[in-house]
């Protein structure tokens, strides 16, 4: 195992500010930060997950002047995302297969991508509204960070790769962290979602979606927050003087998300929206990528105005017999 | 009053009086209690009644125009429930109002980053301790005592108002760079229920999507005004905020002026019309410029 003590990693990571631009927890949210001091962790998670620096919620694609000259935005900054949980972590892991795509690769997400280097920390202590280990990994995992931090008090312990190491300067320890593992892994409630996609496909057309969106109000909110949504909307902003065309986030749970030209609206129901949601993270995900599109984070959990839960979804759809 | 609430529902239910009740039942994560919907004497017992019931159950009643519905309802939900009516949103005989005279709700984000666990009155929203409403004002059968209504008190627009027009610009900057554009603000508040809101409309584009600061500003006060002489003050907007922006310091600016200006209030009566839906006048005309 590789320790450093935590002054002089964050003495060390300031200094890297500049030549990479850091995306580091900042109170609600992420932010590119000037100086370490603007660090917060407010909580384990914050509420706006690290997705935001992949996929930006607002993000110039090209633009053009009155000449329709096009000049296409710049995507070649390096950047370090500090502080990702591993949730977060494997979370980018689930966007890849839909923007690096072979037929259609997404170069602004491949390159945000490969010019990111990624320093997780493990949580020591989980979160009540944690399901993070249903999925097959847990809140040690370090996945595809290129570094995972342990946090020991004063210092990190840290596992990854030898450069990364090398780089904080980080030196060798007889210590291990599978004491603090075992421990956070145990408060750690699952669902159990062996055969629910299957489950799900079963039960598309009853009543379940319908009983369960009840309460949904279908605001964005858990879309917004959950680390592995990526739908977005493509809009020109002409102006006389030239334009930009820009890609924003948008919301399956948005009643214009698949309003058509024509006027028709496939899923004007809220439950036709609900049942998107959870099936795409429950059943097409599995079946096209072979994973699961939930981390188990709970961010949905915790901010969702009326306390849908998905969690206890599952459970109910599991148990479904109607 | 829960043991009230679920006798009237299991009534109103065998009797099939209703198709279903919605009201309240304890929620998934500390101190939340959660809208339910009731549609079997049996479940009543998941009906509860405490000083989390935060959400506005009105903003749900739309989706069932036209079926027989029974709904637990607050002083500032049956607000609610009588501007739908005078707004030709809903009709009054589909709805059993169950009346909760309420002492107010308590801010549970507050109290979980302060480790309370026990409500006081430290943590009523600012708009229950003012509370001129909080026995509902129309309801089929009220389950409890009459609560005696609050003194208003808007400090916390008159701060907003005494600033200079920079310094409140730069204010409202500040709060509305936190909006995701989730609309939670939106679909939690009852009276926010255009079929196509002014900020999904894009022929033409009165908003751009995504989250320019001149958007953001747009979308908060656009539907602030929006709800002038509508909103009933409930603070489900505010409740439901996942980053929690004081959206109701501009609902309540609406709220007052209005009652300055014109002596109106949303949502107390069945007899009057929408203010600014009518024309009288009498009405003051020194605020047009």
């Amino acid at each position: 195992m590789k320790r450093i003590e935590k002054n002089k990693f964050y003495e060390k990571l300031n200094g890297m500010i500049g030549e990479y631009r850091v995306f580091a927890p900042s109170g609600d949210r992420y932010r590119y930060i000037e100086d370490v001091s603007e660090i917060k962790f407010d909580g384990l998670l914050t509420k706006m997950s690290p997705k935001a620096h992949f996929l930006p919620q607002e993000e110039e694609l090209f633009r053009w002047d009155e000449k329709e000259n096009i000049k296409v935005k710049d995507v070649n900054d390096r950047y370090i995302v500090f502080g990702m949980r591993p949730c977060e972590v494997r979370a980018v892991t689930l966007l890849d297969p839909t923007f690096d795509t072979e037929k259609f690769p997404d170069p602004y997400y491949i390159n945000r991508r490969k010019n990111t280097i990624i320093i997780s920390i493990a949580c020591n202590e989980p979160l009540e509204t944690c399901f993070c280990t249903s999925f097959g990994y847990g809140p040690f995992t370090k996945g595809d960070a290129d570094l995972m931090l342990v946090d020991m008090g004063d210092y990190f312990l840290g596992e990854g790769d030898e450069d990364i190491l090398n780089l904080f300067g980080f030196t060798d320890s007889e210590e291990d962290y599978r004491e603090l593992k075992e421990k956070a892994e145990s408060r750690i409630g699952r669902i159990e979602i062996e055969g629910i996609p299957e489950k799900l496909e079963q039960i598309r057309e009853t009543d379940f979606f319908k009983k369960i969106t009840q309460r949904c109000i279908t605001c964005g909110t858990c879309t917004f927050l959950c680390p592995t949504c990526y739908c977005f909307d493509i809009q020109d902003r002409n102006r006389l003087n030239g334009g930009k065309r820009v890609r924003v986030w948008d919301s399956c749970m948005f009643k214009i998300y698949t309003h058509e030209t024509s006027g028709h609206n496939p899923r004007y129901e809220e439950h036709r929206r609900m049942r998107q949601r959870v099936m795409h993270k429950f059943a097409y995900y599995p079946s096209l990528y072979n994973q699961y599109g939930c981390v188990g984070c709970g961010r949905c959990v915790t901010y969702c105005p009326v306390n849908f839960d998905i969690r206890e979804v599952i459970r109910e759809a599991g148990g479904y017999n109607g | 009053m829960t043991e009230k609430i679920r006798e009237i529902a299991r009534r109103l239910l065998e009797n099939g009086e209703v198709e279903l009740v919605i009201g309240f039942e304890k929620g998934t994560i500390p101190l939340k209690s959660r809208p339910v919907f009731i549609e079997k004497p049996e479940e009543v017992e998941k009906l509860i009644w405490d000083g989390f019931c935060e959400n506005n159950l009105a903003t749900y009643l739309r989706r069932y125009r036209g079926r027989k519905v029974g709904i637990v309802a607050k002083g500032c939900d049956s607000r609610a429930i009588v501007n739908l009516i005078v707004e030709g949103q809903l009709n009054r005989e589909d709805v059993y109002i169950i009346g909760v005279p309420c002492t107010g709700m308590y801010d549970r984000r507050k109290m979980i980053r302060d480790g309370k666990e026990e409500p006081s009155e430290d943590y009523l929203f600012l708009n229950c301790k003012t509370c001129p409403y909080p026995t509902p004002v129309l309801y089929d059968e009220l389950a409890g005592e009459e609560v005696s209504p609050r003194d208003r008190d808007y400090s916390d627009v008159e701060t907003i108002e005494k600033m200079s027009s920079d310094e409140r610009w730069e204010w409202f900057q500040r709060e509305f760079s936190r909006c995701i554009r989730c609309y939670a603000c939106r679909e939690a508040c009852p009276m926010c229920f255009c079929e196509f809101c002014f900020v999904d409309e894009n022929r033409p584009e009165w908003v751009e999507g995504g989250i320019h600061p001149s958007d953001l500003g747009f979308w908060n006060l656009g539907r602030a005004f929006h709800l002038a002489g509508r909103c009933v003050e409930c603070g489900a907007c505010e409740r439901a905020c996942p980053m929690e922006l004081p959206l109701m310091v501009l609902n309540r600016k609406m709220v007052k002026d209005v009652k300055e200006i014109f002596d109106y209030e949303a949502g107390v009566s069945l007899d009057e019309k929408p203010v600014l839906g009518t024309f009288n006048p009498e009405d003051r005309e020194d605020f047009i410029l």
